[in-house]
């Protein structure tokens, strides 16, 4: 009985420290894969880092500039306070997203969904580098309008001073000023709403070779329209300066007729 | 009583109501008041009214139509500060149309 128990005993330890041996041979084996692979681990994991840092870093900008422009989004003037809604709404939504992906990026040690995350990040890069020209874009035209209605009301004016000298309102100088300045004002409008028609409809290109081409030129297209505009207002803005000249020193035969009527008044 | 006593009695009786009466005649016609005027009679009347000529003349009309030299050129400096903004703008839609931002792929091998 002893006998057994102790042969018992015996194959129990020996299976135990066998047992032990293994467990200690699989820990000293993957002790060794790791110390192995520590020179392969420490630049994974500073490759992690370095996709985490630079995640980061180009979400952070975009965050930021979508942050100005949602600003100036909401000093538009022109638009519609629905039309300006949405577009600040967009422009949140995709921050918003921004930020959450940011949040998972700096989280994720596996590759795989660190891969799978900057895939996403690639996405809202797209969509991202469709939506910052076009609303720059659309804040542009939003100025040209407003330069064009405040343009249009120094004109208005000038026209009501013109209208009290009748030599100086049929001045051939005055006459072209004005001509031009309806031409150039004209122009200006055309052209700032074809920039936005041109861009309005464009979706991101998610990879698209052939999308992403057409969009670069339709936004190309549209900022040259934009440039078109500004100049035509440059234009009518010398047009109006042309007419203040003119007004604040008259002609001389204006301002012999003007002296005229006045001593036939009294 | 004499009729000296009786004449000088009379004669200052006569004095006091003369007095009486002027007080009293007097002191109502201080406490009437003066006509007032009524409104429609003062906007008809003529001589102080000004004419829609008169108000040019005065620069009313300018001052509220705001066609001044000050008021135009006011304008003027606020178009040029928007035209300033605008060449902000215009530079901002160039440069993100044809300088995009680095992809955040780009190189992450």
């Amino acid at each position: 009985m002893n006998t057994k128990t102790i042969g018992l005993t015996t194959i129990f330890g020996i299976a135990l420290l066998l047992s032990l041996n293994t467990a200690s041979a699989q820990q000293i084996t993957n002790t060794s894969i790791t110390v192995g692979s520590t020179t392969r681990s420490a630049a994974l994991e500073k490759k992690i880092k370095n996709w985490q840092g630079r995640g980061a870093k180009e979400i952070d900008k975009r965050i930021e500039n979508m942050g100005k422009l949602s600003v100036r989004v909401n000093a538009m003037k022109n638009i519609s306070a629905g039309d300006k809604t949405a577009l600040s709404g967009t422009l949140g939504g995709l921050s918003n997203g921004l930020s959450v992906l940011k949040m998972a990026i700096s989280a994720e040690s596996s590759t795989t969904t660190l891969g799978e995350n900057l895939k996403s990040l690639m996405e809202a890069y797209r969509v991202y580098t469709l939506l910052e020209p076009q609303v720059h874009v659309i804040i542009a035209a939003d100025r040209i309008k407003t330069i064009i209605n405040q343009q249009t009301i120094v004109a208005g004016k000038l026209q009501s001073r013109l209208a009290q000298d009748v030599n100086l309102s049929t001045n051939t100088a005055v006459q072209a000023s004005l001509a031009d300045f309806t031409v150039k004002i004209t122009s200006a409008a055309t052209e700032a709403q074809a920039a936005v028609t041109l861009i309005a409809s464009l979706k991101p290109d998610m990879g698209d070779k052939t999308i992403m081409n057409a969009n670069t030129k339709a936004l190309k297209d549209s900022q040259v329209k934009i440039k078109v505009a500004e100049q035509a207002l440059k234009d009518s803005r010398k047009d109006l300066q042309v007419i203040v000249k003119l007004i604040t020193t008259k002609p001389t035969s204006s301002a012999s007729s003007i002296s005229a009527t006045s001593t036939s008044d009294r | 009583m004499s009729k000296t006593a009786k004449t000088w009695i009379t004669v200052i009786i006569i004095i006091v109501l003369i007095i009486a009466v002027w007080i009293i005649w007097g002191g109502n016609k201080a406490v009437i008041p003066a006509p007032t005027p009524t409104p429609t009679a003062d906007l008809q009347g003529t001589s102080n009214n000004a004419s829609s000529s008169d108000l040019v003349s005065s620069g009313l009309t300018t001052a509220m139509n705001d066609n001044s030299d000050t008021a135009v050129a006011s304008d003027l400096a606020t178009i040029d500060a928007e035209m300033v903004g605008l060449g902000e703008d215009s530079k901002s839609a160039d440069s993100s149309i044809n300088n995009p931002p680095s992809s955040p792929g780009d190189g992450l091998q």
